[in-house]
């Protein structure tokens, strides 16, 4: 029987330390450059992130979501939070490597999350500027004020269009087997 | 607005932006006592970051160790685990000993305790279901046929580049519209379909095909190391740029266990740092096509777009491979000459 890697980081098992931090380097580096004012702020930034993660790995529930998810999970929480005490934009790759929204959910970045695969799917199911606004939001950091900006609606339109969509992407996700997200989880922060 | 909906307008907010102070205690006060703020919807969210997200860089070691000290230094001085303990300062962890990089324990803590590194919840291991196909370690990942090459662990993170351009929102509308239509198109040609069979080329034959109209292809021999694996093995890895396409082909190599171990391809980019390889994915090489007389074709699988290569090296890593190679067991190299 094989324990979650998460579990194993909650026990203090080095070796599982290691094998984490290789495996996820990539996706909180990645999330972390793309929240980020610059490289020494996702530096700092990761740092915070994985003494998050050593802090929550004991409360990861594999029944719940897929390690990947919960890993992502942390690392938009203490990404945001940073955001919001430097109150600085992002360094925000240009619009030309900016996702169309034809380009969403065409495929699964992160293929070993379930729920990553469940999301791509969902979110095709969305109208394009939900979708948009979505990913913006949740990938590229981006605050609703520069969301508005950059696909020139009003702030309050933007605000429903990303609440509807995740609410909807919630619910496609809750109605599967595989990507359930109860709502009676205890909230880990 | 009712309150509940505005419950839900803060619950969602915060999971897609964060919360001010004052919308926080807004949230908490309109919470009826005893009730946790759900969520799902933080997973929710970062479930939508994962489907979109690029991993196109790994971490940088220097982060990597940092991260790894951290933890350390806030590890429980006990012996936990089964794949070795955390050592007491001054007592090197059997595993690291000799890694080379390897962080040295931070130092004892000035009244000799050590700062405590206690999980939050009290541990309740419960495997279920979820740990077999959902799970990303390397035990219950279905081993690969021999010669198949599948994405390598680090939980398969695979980087993926979105070539497209912005393109504005009434041709990306009009893209989308395109996009599902060839989409329901398409699966209604898979689901109705069965009526042709159409058989796959070999990698061989991809190969060969390749071969012949790739004009820039370069064919480059494997020169074995001493590994046991390798020792008297051949053939050769053929790659084209253009068409960001290659195969490698081996005589005499060893077969793998692949729940033991899988070999597992890197491509040494110019272009890139050469401490972090183009992964170029794992693969097994079966009894059947090892040893004298045996051979085995591989698809090459660059999990980034290769600019100018300038080495092949196949090592033998763990299953699933590796997201950072410590390159203790390298089995065979080519390197493009010019």
């Amino acid at each position: 029987v094989s324990h979650p890697l998460l579990h194993r980081v909650a026990s203090g098992d080095s070796a599982a330390v290691r094998e984490c931090i290789d495996r996820y380097g990539g996706l909180v580096w990645s999330l972390a450059r793309r929240y980020s004012g610059g490289t020494a702020e996702a530096e700092d930034a990761v740092q915070e992130i994985f003494l998050d993660l050593w802090r929550s790995a004991a409360r990861f529930d594999p029944a719940v979501s897929s390690e990947t998810t919960f890993v992502a999970m942390i690392a938009r929480r203490r990404l945001v939070d940073q955001r919001r005490r430097n109150k600085r934009a992002p360094q925000t790759e240009s619009l030309a490597d900016t996702p169309t929204p034809a380009e969403l959910g065409a495929a699964a970045r992160v293929e070993d999350s379930a729920e990553a695969s469940l999301a791509a799917a969902a979110l095709a199911q969305l109208r394009p500027e939900q979708r948009l606004i979505l990913v913006l939001a949740t990938c590229h950091g981006l605050t609703h004020e520069e969301i508005a900006k950059t696909v020139h609606m009003p702030l309050g339109t933007v605000k429903a269009h990303a609440r509807r969509g995740l609410l909807r992407v919630r619910e496609l996700l809750g109605g599967t087997a595989t990507g359930t997200f109860p709502a009676t989880m205890e909230n880990p922060s | 607005m009712s309150s509940r909906n505005r419950v839900l307008d803060l619950a969602c907010d915060r999971a897609l932006w964060g919360l001010d102070p004052a919308q926080d205690m807004e949230l908490a006060s309109a919470l009826p006592p005893g009730v946790e703020i759900d969520p799902s919807l933080a997973l929710t969210a970062a479930a939508i970051a994962l489907s979109q997200l690029e991993i196109d860089e790994q971490l940088p070691a220097h982060l990597a160790e940092r991260a790894f000290a951290a933890a350390m230094s806030s590890a429980p001085a006990r012996s936990v685990g089964r794949a070795g303990t955390i050592p007491m300062a001054g007592h090197p962890h059997p595993g690291m000993a000799g890694r080379p990089g390897a962080t040295p324990m931070p130092a004892s803590t000035p009244g000799g305790a050590r700062p405590s590194f206690t999980p939050l919840t009290p541990l309740a291991f419960m495997p279920t279901a979820n740990d077999g196909p959902r799970s990303i370690t390397g035990a219950g990942r279905p081993s690969v046929a021999p010669g198949q090459v599948t994405s390598s662990s680090g939980g398969g993170l695979t980087p993926k580049r979105s070539p497209l351009a912005w393109m504005g929102w009434v041709a990306a509308a009009a893209c989308l519209a395109l996009a599902v239509g060839t989409y329901v198109l398409s699966r209604r040609t898979i689901e109705g379909g069965g009526t042709v069979a159409k058989v796959e080329p070999t990698a061989a034959e991809k190969r060969d095909r390749m071969i012949a109209e790739a004009k820039d292809a370069v064919r480059i021999s494997w020169t074995p190391t001493e590994d046991v694996a390798a020792k008297g093995s051949s053939g050769e890895v053929v790659w084209s740029n253009a068409r960001q396409e290659g195969y490698m082909t081996f005589r005499a190599l060893s077969a793998n266990d692949p729940t033991k171990e899988q070999y597992q391809l890197w491509i040494f980019d110019a272009e890139r740092d050469e401490k972090y390889p183009v992964d170029g994915g794992v693969f097994d090489v079966g009894a059947a096509q090892a040893g004298p007389g045996g051979e085995v074709v591989v698809p090459i699988v660059a999990k980034v777009a290769v600019k100018t290569p300038k080495l092949f090296a196949v090592t033998i890593e763990k299953p699933g491979g590796v997201v950072v190679s410590k390159r203790e067991r390298i089995a065979v190299t080519a390197a493009v000459k010019g």
